[in-house]
């Protein structure tokens, strides 16, 4: 069965839907993201804390879960979500969750560059 | 890529760098290159058993950038009768520099852990060994989490035994590193066809790793006047034929 030329474009249709979709829900994460770093930040100002450095002791301290991944983001240094799960052998979208945790936690930092999210020491 | 082979121990004088400097000419004698590295900052002692002129750059010049990786590597192939070649990385063993590196922050630290890694991208390295600090420093954990794998070397003690099983289940695990045991300088005391014949079970309950090698006190080893590679200069002795197996199995 091929496609007509008009089923092609509803379904083009549909892909652009999907897409602005999925920046306006990466454009909420980055906010929640933000608020809550300012008000982790807030508290670790409160408590005298230093911003984390993901350093090997560090890294001892972490849910073993996340280690893994930190743990690919110190061997590459600047990775995306797609990057570290080649590294470890998880899901991208399983990746994705514990990269977000580390950026919540302090120890990473999110970047954009065009479509691509990638995340850092 | 290059392979690493992180050499450590939870105390010291148990013989882990001479094994790690001897499994490096054992490997190279062998035909692979060898990148060997001092990362024990406390106590470098690589320069002084190799016996060599003083390098244009240690490997702490690397790790502060002040050279590059390339600077840092030299050869002591043509010192020795080697298939492969041996590169060391020295640290530098004087007293200002052992202070500089127990001085650094967290943030050279985690560096520290990326240079490190970068070195498994060496071109024409096939090993990498690292000699580290015993117990849990910043220099050996960032070892142990670059390793491919941790040969951890410890004696028959009741202390030795404890402490390395905790290493075991907390430190190398939490990495999920291949660890192998290298039990050495056992006394005599022990049956020697005892062990041969499996009774190291006695030693797993402690170490839950498998136990790649044993190895007794050899008392011409801790008598000799100077220290020799001996994987280089006596092949022939127990202990090289042991160090050899190892390069067979890892």
């Amino acid at each position: 069965m091929s496609l007509n030329s008009a089923k092609v474009e509803e379904l083009l249709g549909v892909l652009e839907k999907i897409n602005s979709s999925l920046e306006r829900i990466e454009r909420k994460l980055d906010e929640a993201i933000a608020l809550q770093r300012s008000s982790s930040a807030e508290l670790r100002t409160k408590a005298g804390t230093a911003e984390q450095s993901l350093d090997v002791m560090t890294l001892l301290a972490i849910p073993d879960h996340l280690r893994k991944t930190a743990v690919a983001v110190c061997r590459l240094g600047r990775a995306t979500a797609s990057d570290i799960s080649r590294e470890t052998g998880r899901a991208r979208a399983v990746e994705s969750g514990y990269l977000n945790q580390l950026v919540v936690m302090g120890y990473l930092r999110r970047g954009r560059k065009g479509r691509d999210v990638y995340f850092y020491a | 890529m290059s392979r690493i082979v992180a050499v450590h121990s939870s105390r010291g004088g148990v013989g882990k760098t001479l094994i790690a400097v001897n499994l490096a000419a054992a490997y190279a004698k062998r035909g692979r290159n060898v990148f060997l590295v001092d990362l024990d900052f406390r106590a470098p002692s690589l320069f002084t058993i190799f016996g060599l002129e003083r390098p244009d750059f240690w490997i702490n010049d690397f790790l502060n950038e002040r050279c590059k990786l390339e600077d840092a590597m030299t050869d002591t192939t043509r010192k020795y009768e080697m298939r492969g070649r041996l590169l060391v990385g020295f640290a530098d063993p004087s007293l200002d520099s052992v202070r500089d590196m127990a001085s650094k922050d967290r943030r050279w630290e985690m560096e520290t852990l990326r240079k490190l890694l970068s070195m498994k991208r060496l071109d024409d390295v096939d090993r990498i060994i690292f000699d580290t600090s015993p117990g849990v420093l910043y220099s050996s954990v960032n070892a142990v989490a670059c390793s491919d794998s941790v040969i951890v070397v410890a004696t028959a003690d009741a202390l030795d035994l404890s402490s390395t099983g905790r290493m075991i289940k907390e430190l190398y695990r939490a990495f999920g590193k291949k660890t192998y045991v290298f039990l050495n300088k056992i006394q005599p005391e022990y049956r020697w066809e005892e062990l041969d014949r499996g009774g190291l079970s006695r030693f797993s309950a402690e170490l839950p790793a498998p136990i790649l090698m044993t190895a007794p006190c050899y008392c011409d080893m801790l008598n000799a006047s100077r220290m020799d590679i001996y994987a280089l200069k006596r092949p022939e002795h127990p202990f090289s034929r042991k160090i050899y197996e190892i390069t067979e199995k890892i």
